[in-house]
């Protein structure tokens, strides 16, 4: 088992668990965020455009997270900083 | 690996030039040629818009024009509580061009121009250097006083807070657009060539959303740092009743 293997594995293996994890807790706090919008929307109708608006800028406030977790992947898969040490 | 298609590719290379002791790789990008089209194609859609403009008989297309516009200046309007006078232009010029920087990616020759860091960045600085120069407009050299408040000490964390906002906003429309492309470069390469359609379809309401939240968190980080009541009294010689219909 030679280094690029082990550091084939591990990159894969480190994608995988960035991606999960990193999409996992954003999504959680969003949902919380989208049940408290649609609970105000009901409680009052005539605000819904602004409330909207107000959520979908949280929402994509939150949603950086899991981009910058998804950007993280990306680098270990396509631009690997330490394969080019093992391979001619 | 057919993934690889989604990233940028090197249509021309210059070679390297040296200016002050910096190394530059003078590369041509197909990035530059799609935003180059996207530039003519906004700015021919808007020419055959805007002929023969009349107040008494609006044409059909004047119409649609006028729908977009009056739309746009409210959005403006109801989250900046200002005239949208100073903002409209910077903005609605934001809007429309992300948004068809972000579709052109579904014309076969092209690629997402968006999906290249170098690109994002580009408009990324047109934002960080908007909101000082805003901010120096409205209150004058005072306005950096906002970096040394609530006390002295903290005035290196506000200057990494306001490299860390440019920063995600950077990530957050490039990461989108990478990832939408991924997701259908990656359903063509395991299945089919028609599977991936209904992804597209969400990849255009994707693509709008992006290009209203790079808009609006520009206007947002814009609008954070000034005094909104001392902009008011300031522009109230202007009157717009042009959007309130």
């Amino acid at each position: 088992m030679d280094s690029l293997t082990i550091i084939a594995a591990v990159s894969i293996f480190t994608a995988g668990i960035t991606i999960a994890i990193g999409g996992m807790m954003p999504s959680r706090g969003e949902g919380e965020a989208l049940t408290k919008a649609i609970e105000s929307v009901a409680r009052q109708p005539e605000q819904a455009n602004q409330i909207i608006r107000l959520f979908f800028i949280g929402a994509a406030v939150v949603e950086s997270v899991a981009i910058y977790s998804l950007v993280i992947a990306l680098i270990i898969l396509f631009a690997n900083p330490f394969i080019h040490l093992f391979t001619k | 690996m057919g993934v690889e298609k989604v990233f940028t590719k090197e249509l021309m290379d210059f070679g390297y030039i040296q200016i002050w002791g910096i190394k530059l790789h003078l590369v041509l990008t197909d990035v530059v040629v799609t935003t180059w089209v996207a530039m003519a194609v906004v700015s021919v859609i808007s020419f055959f818009l805007t002929r023969n403009l009349s107040v008494k008989s609006p044409s059909l297309r004047q119409i649609l024009a006028e729908t977009v516009i009056v739309a746009m200046a409210k959005q403006i309007r109801d989250f900046s509580q200002t005239p949208v006078f100073p903002f409209f232009s910077l903005i609605a010029t934001m809007w429309i061009f992300v948004a068809f920087s972000n579709l052109i990616g579904m014309v076969p020759p092209f690629h997402t121009p968006t999906g290249n860091i170098a690109a994002v960045a580009g408009l990324s600085t047109i934002t960080f250097f908007s909101i000082y120069y805003y901010g120096v407009r409205f209150h004058g050299i005072g306005y950096f006083k906002k970096f040394f408040e609530p006390v002295f000490i903290l005035f290196p964390l506000n200057v990494i807070g306001e490299f860390g906002r440019i920063l995600s906003l950077t990530f957050r429309l490039f990461g989108n657009m990478l990832g939408w492309d991924l997701i259908i470069a990656i359903l063509v390469l395991l299945t089919g060539l028609l599977v991936p359609v209904p992804m597209m379809l969400f990849n255009i309401v994707g693509d709008i959303i992006q290009a209203y939240l790079f808009g609006v968190l520009t206007l947002a980080y814009i609008v954070a740092g000034l005094r909104v009541e001392e902009i008011d009294k300031k522009l109230s010689g202007i009157k717009e009743d042009w959007y309130e219909i």
